[in-house]
């Protein structure tokens, strides 16, 4: 039971009135969609996911979910970040179930079948008792994957979570995160943020690309479900979408670069004028 | 040939020195007087000997071991190198006799000790680390705090023993309110500052998942700041230590400042002397305690944090 609602959200930070670092924002998730918000670095792309979480607060505009205002952090939402943000004092399970105790009240017993399960799951059974520390980056992100899955929450936020692992470890957890949410019967709405075209075409129904704090393109991704990634990386019609997405890239860089050549245009403009004046005087 | 030779040597140096200081001593000791200091002061180096065995493995126990030796053979040899017995430095079998004579008046000090130096601990641990936490949660609060403390902290709490001294109903409880108000400001300044600079990784996993003040508070904020306060404790130690004689100094009537100044108010070194051993002792073991807590409550930091 859960639909996200933007509406003409606009973000700045109290101290800085001029900078927008949302403008507008406006989508719709269906409940039980998996959505991407893809673009270039400082597109706004993080922040809206903030705003879902409830960490920040929309400047202007609505951010709803299932028709309510988003006040703060909800039970309703669970969050992963990049950095796998473990409690480093809690071992593995400790961490588990130190997340699902702040959603369900239960004995001791049944929490910790759960985060035995959980971590079952993405394929750390046996590994509870080891620290953060002991673990690999991979593996300390599928425990905060199996923490986020244990919570049961109907919205998942996911935050470039693979974006710190390395390659062949996260083809790994793109394949458990889609088997897990097509395994599960409750459909889960996920906003996923990256900047990996390939993990966004694999994992989304839908793909929000964002350039100048804006949504610039709403795209659907042309696969059915369930999906392999053996299948849909052989078809003509991936390369084609995937080109079509390389080039929002491509273009974004271009006319980020123009935008950049602009401001320094006019900055110097400014100074020579303003060192005439100088001279003049 | 040389290197064997060398190693050779240094493993069996700690044994020669031990065989020479048990020679000195005996040479030295006017029986039957002597018979319990010499009789406790072998009993102690069988101590150190046995504690050298246990660790035979560790190359380093060998040098330990022959420095403490050393220095007890030099001090065993001062009469012979000075002529007549000092006054100032009397032989080591005269200072192991008083570990017999006045056990029970050194137990009871250190016992006395360590329970005032428990209490303040405990005292300044509450007080410091829960105003610590509700600072670290309301900033307010904090910027009123934090000026204060700093001010206060840096001024040795014994300044204000005379006049903590009239005021409190007595020495006691004086005493525990110098070392607690001396232990307070380092922690909470601690706390403060360590939750000043709180990981935003971790505050955002634990601000999404909604947690409680109290929740926050227990399992997130007091583990987070264990590592430093460990740090800080480890050196305040040392600092309490000196809060404890220096508070006991000023008119108690038991615990080990006490002991050291009665005796040396009737200058007797023989005594002044052993309660410095005992102090040191003491300390040592303190710290050795505080570090296996350390590494037990700690599991959890990887080993380059």
């Amino acid at each position: 039971m859960a639909s996200i609602e933007f509406k003409n959200v606009d973000f700045r930070y109290n101290n800085n009135k001029d900078e927008n670092i949302l403008h507008n924002v406006s989508f719709k998730i269906k409940e039980g969609e998996f959505v991407s918000i893809i673009g270039g670095s400082g597109c706004g792309k993080s922040t809206t996911l903030s705003l879902l979480s409830g960490l920040n607060h929309a400047s202007g505009g609505d951010v709803t979910i299932d028709g309510k205002p988003v006040t703060g952090p909800g039970k309703d939402r669970g969050v992963v970040f990049q950095h796998y943000a473990l409690f480093p004092w809690m071992r593995a399970k400790r961490n588990v179930e130190f997340g699902i105790k702040q959603v369900l009240k239960a004995d001791k017993k049944t929490i910790s079948e759960k985060a035995e399960k959980y971590l079952e799951l993405v394929g750390l059974g046996g590994k509870g008792d080891l620290f953060p520390h002991q673990l690999s980056g991979g593996m300390q992100q599928r425990v905060a994957i199996a923490r986020l899955l244990a919570m049961e929450p109907d919205i998942l936020l996911m935050d470039e979570p693979f974006g710190a692992i390395d390659a062949k470890n996260r083809v790994a957890l793109q394949e458990l995160l889609l088997e897990l949410l097509e395994k599960e019967e409750k459909k889960r709405s996920v906003v996923f943020v990256t900047h990996d075209i390939d993990e966004a075409i694999l994992l989304s129904d839908r793909i929000l690309f964002m350039r100048d704090h804006e949504i610039y393109r709403d795209l659907k991704v042309p696969f059915e479900r369930p999906r392999s990634r053996e299948e849909i990386t052989v078809s003509n019609e991936y390369h084609e979408f995937r080109r079509e997405l390389f080039d929002l890239f491509y273009d974004n860089d271009i006319h980020q670069q123009e935008k950049a050549d602009e401001k320094q245009t006019a900055k110097v403009g400014r100074f020579s004028i303003g060192s005439a004046v100088g001279a003049v005087g | 040939m040389m290197k064997k030779f060398l190693k050779k040597s240094y493993i069996i140096l700690p044994h020669i020195l031990l065989a020479a200081v048990l020679a000195s001593t005996a040479l030295q000791a006017e029986f039957p007087k002597d018979t319990t200091g010499f009789t406790v002061l072998s009993v102690l180096l069988a101590a150190v000997e046995a504690a050298l065995i246990i660790r035979r493995k560790k190359w380093s126990a060998y040098g330990i071991t022959a420095i403490v030796y050393g220095l007890i053979l030099i001090w065993s040899l001062y009469p012979v190198i000075n002529g007549r017995e000092s006054f100032l430095f009397p032989p080591p079998q005269r200072i192991s006799a008083i570990f017999v004579l006045d056990i029970l008046v050194i137990l009871k000090s250190i016992v006395s000790s360590l329970w005032l130096l428990l209490l303040s601990f405990v005292i300044a641990l509450i007080l410091g680390i829960g105003l610590g936490m509700i600072c670290g949660k309301v900033k307010r609060l904090q910027n009123v705090v934090m000026p204060i403390a700093r001010v206060l902290s840096p001024v040795p709490a014994l300044i204000y023993a005379p006049y903590v001294v009239a005021v409190m109903p007595n020495f006691t409880l004086a005493a525990l309110f110098i070392i607690t108000s001396g232990l307070f400001y380092p922690i909470l300044i601690n706390v403060i500052v360590t939750l000043q600079h709180f990981d935003p990784k971790l505050r955002d996993a634990s601000d999404v998942m909604g947690l409680g003040l109290k929740s926050t508070i227990v399992n997130i904020y007091l583990p987070y700041c264990m590592p430093s306060l460990f740090n800080t404790l480890a050196m305040q130690i040392s600092n309490a230590f000196l809060l404890l004689i220096g508070a006991e100094l000023m008119g108690m009537d038991s615990g080990l400042g006490w002991y050291v100044k009665y005796n040396s108010d009737f200058s007797d070194y023989v005594r002044v002397i052993a309660g410095f051993i005992v102090i040191g002792m003491i300390i040592a073991v303190v710290n050795t305690g505080l570090q296996k807590l350390r590494a037990k409550i700690l599991l959890w930091q990887s080993a380059e944090q």
